[in-house]
This record gives structure tokens, sequence and C-alpha cells, in this order.
């Protein structure tokens, strides 16, 4: 059987070049990250309807590990095994979008807010910023 | 005065208005929640607003809209694969269609699947399954 391989190289390099060039944006992107996951999640909370508050309570905000100092993730979980119905109906019910509008909302509240960081240091930022 | 009520109900009118989908969801397109229940067994498609932004143009009028819609049918069976068709059929209609909006006042620039739905519902009633199978749609247009 045949195998296919692709390897990208030099991109931490890359990432190493962007952050000379923006110093101090990831230290301040970590803290930037976190303040807006966590509000994402407070208005996913928000979004949901409440019986137990187990459903609520099941939002929860991490931050992944990275082996990179200019990588930064967070995850924003629900863990509530019935979380599908609520977002997306059931055969009787409606569906209640909160988590994907809210997710949107949060993804792009950190785009335009690192964008606009990227800018105060006087370079310039183009492409697709979808 | 746009009207982006009409834009949704052009999106349940493609659906509605196709025979193939039709016969595999004889109950009907319906919005948000099929009317009086859902008496098993059944077929039917739901279609919901998930979210939707406008772009703002000078003078207060809007340069373009994006809805994203949940597109599901969702069919009582045994098996996941009626549902999985009647999504491939869905997913035929809309991504990449450029839909006929004139009616509701407005120009369609793109429709586009965004994230693929499926999952099971066991109906603790009927000791069976619903199928929920679709997709999230977006669909970008503008007033006309």
């Amino acid at each position: 059987m045949l195998g296919t391989k692709l390897m990208i190289a030099g991109v931490e390099r890359l990432l190493a070049e962007l952050e000379a060039l923006t110093p101090g944006l990831t230290a301040e992107a970590v803290t930037l990250q976190k303040s807006i996951a966590v509000e994402t999640a407070a208005a996913i909370r928000a979004a949901y309807p409440s019986a137990s508050g187990r459903l609520r309570a099941s939002v929860q905000v991490s931050r992944l590990d990275s082996n990179s100092p200019a990588r930064i993730f967070s995850t924003i979980t629900v863990t509530a095994p019935y979380a599908n119905y609520v977002e997306f109906g059931t055969a009787h019910t409606t569906p209640t979008p909160a988590f994907v509008p809210n997710m949107r909302i949060g993804r792009e509240r950190f785009a335009a807010a690192m964008i606009a960081r990227v800018k105060a240091r006087g370079l310039v930022v183009g492409g697709d910023l979808r | 005065m746009a009207d982006s009520g009409l834009v949704d109900a052009a999106v349940m009118e493609v659906l509605a208005n196709d025979a193939a989908l039709s016969a595999l969801c004889p109950d009907g397109v319906y919005w948000g929640i099929r009317p009086g229940g859902s008496p098993a067994p059944g077929a039917f498609v739901i279609v919901a607003l998930f979210d939707h932004r406008e772009e703002p143009a000078l003078a207060g009028d809007t340069l373009y809209e994006k809805t994203n819609y949940l597109v599901k049918a969702v069919i009582f069976s045994t098996s996941k694969t009626p549902a999985r068709q009647a999504a491939a059929r869905i997913h035929a209609l809309l991504h990449g269609a450029l839909l006929d909006l004139t009616a509701a006042g407005y120009t369609a620039m793109d429709c586009r699947r965004l994230d693929r739905v499926a999952y099971p519902e066991i109906d603790l009633m009927n000791k069976a399954t619903w199928h929920h199978h679709g997709g999230q749609y977006e669909v970008m247009s503008y007033p006309t």
C-alpha cells in the first residue's frame, strides 16, 4: 500500500520571526484569549435553558498545552450528554442555538482584538480575516 | 424595508418543492418544530435559524447578510440510512446553490455547508430511534 507523507518545515521558525516583529504579543494573547473564552462560556451558559443547572454547569474552559511559545490554544467544552439535543433539537423539541453562535462571536472577537494589537505595533494586516 | 424572514421562507420552499426530498421525508418541512408533536413513525425536515449577522454599509444600509440555518432530516427508523440519504439530498439542493430570493427582495450570493449534523435520538416510548441528519448551511445575501 502506498503511503503519502507531507512535511511542512520551518513553521516554528516563521512563528518565532513573527513573534520578534510583535514583541509581547503572545503574552497579551494568552490573557486576552483566556478572558474572551471565559466570557464566551458565560454567554453559552446564559443562552442555555436551565432546569437542574447541570447543562450550564457542564460548560468548561480549558487551556491546552503547546510545545511552542508562539501558539496558544483554548477550548470550550460542554460535557452534558444531552447538549446535542438542546442545541440541535429532538423530534419533539426546538433547537436552541447557544454554543454555535456564541463560539462564532468569541472567535471573531479574539481575531479582531489581535488584529488591533498587531496594527497598534505599526504592522499591516491583510487577507481573508474570517 | 428588507424582510429577512422571507429569506427563511425561500429556503424552506426550495426544500418543500423537491420531489426527491419529499419522497424521503413525506411528512413535510417545518420551521423549528413539527406542529402537534412528532408521532412515530415519521419523516420530516426541520429548518431553524442558528445565527445571523449583518455587514453594515453607509447611511444605515446593509451591505450583506449571513444567515446560518440548521437544516436536518428527522426520520424514525431502525436504520440511519434514510436520514443519511435525505441529508445528502438537502446537501445537493443547498450547497453551492444560488437561491432565487427575488420574491424575498434579496439577491443570493452564496450558500455553503459550514458543518454536518448527525446524531440518534432514542425514543423511549416507541423503543426505536429518531435519526437526525443534515447540516448548518450559511446563506449570504443582500437586500435588492
